[in-house]
């Protein structure tokens, strides 16, 4: 596509019912310190992800506590439910996409038993990442409680 | 080709993928990791972490450019930790 045509701009939609928070306050280093990528975390009141963007799912991983997607605009976004949560594997998450589908925001994606998470000492906390942080100029998340499928943060293209 | 055998309980996941790209992209060499017979960029995050790879899982490693040895020492170094 022409330069000049491309889209630079993408608003996020709230992905989980919850609070937004900074990455730095994940506690967990790997996100904390941003050695994925770059992003936010949601504290989620609800156990349910529905889709921040229109694009596809590039990657499920076999333990379905995490899932990868692309926006039309090439940004790859990780959605990391919970810390240590691969060690659940698979137990309370139930994936409703497959690699390759197309996806619309605020269509659901995962189902996550959050009392099960609990149980299992696993914080629900849900860093999300942008692994392709080179494709950002700057991004501007809304912190605080924010309803799902709302706006929740500004990302401008390089 | 060099192979590498997973041999840790969880497999590769966030924190080990983190591991592996952050120390690949000191380098200029392209690495690629292969799992039968498809190619993934090692570079990349998602492409790691999309794998799935598991505790017992074999991968082939592929270097090409400059330094390659060195590389190919860096990583087997973080697979060995990792599997330690």
């Amino acid at each position: 596509m022409l330069g000049f045509l491309k889209k630079k701009k993408i608003i996020l939609k709230m992905p989980i019912n919850g609070k937004l928070i900074n990455i730095t306050e994940v506690p967990d280093a790997v996100f904390s310190q941003k050695m994925l990528g770059d992003g936010f975390a949601i504290e989620p009141s609800e156990g349910i992800v529905y889709s921040p963007i229109n694009g596809k799912v590039i990657q499920k991983f076999p333990t379905n506590h995490a899932l990868g997607l692309e926006t039309e605009e090439g940004l790859e976004i990780l959605i990391h439910f919970g810390l240590d949560t691969v060690e659940l594997k698979g137990e309370g998450f139930k994936n409703l996409v497959e690699v390759g589908d197309v996806i619309t925001a605020g269509q659901a994606l995962l189902e996550v038993d959050l009392e099960f998470l609990k149980e299992n000492n696993k914080p629900s906390v849900t860093p999300i990442i942008f692994t392709n942080f080179d494709k950002i100029k700057k991004f501007d998340a809304k912190y605080g409680e924010i309803a799902a499928k709302s706006d929740c943060c500004e990302i401008i293209l390089n | 080709m060099t192979k590498i055998k997973i041999l840790s309980e969880h497999g590769v996941h966030a924190r080990p993928a983190s591991l592996i790209v952050n120390a690949l992209l000191k380098h200029d060499c392209e690495v690629n990791f292969i799992k039968d017979g498809n190619k993934y960029n090692a570079k990349s995050i998602m492409n790691i972490m999309g794998m799935g790879l598991k505790n017992g899982d074999e991968i082939e490693l592929e270097i090409i450019g400059e330094y390659a040895e060195t590389v190919e020492k860096e990583l087997l170094d973080i697979f060995n930790e990792l599997n330690g």
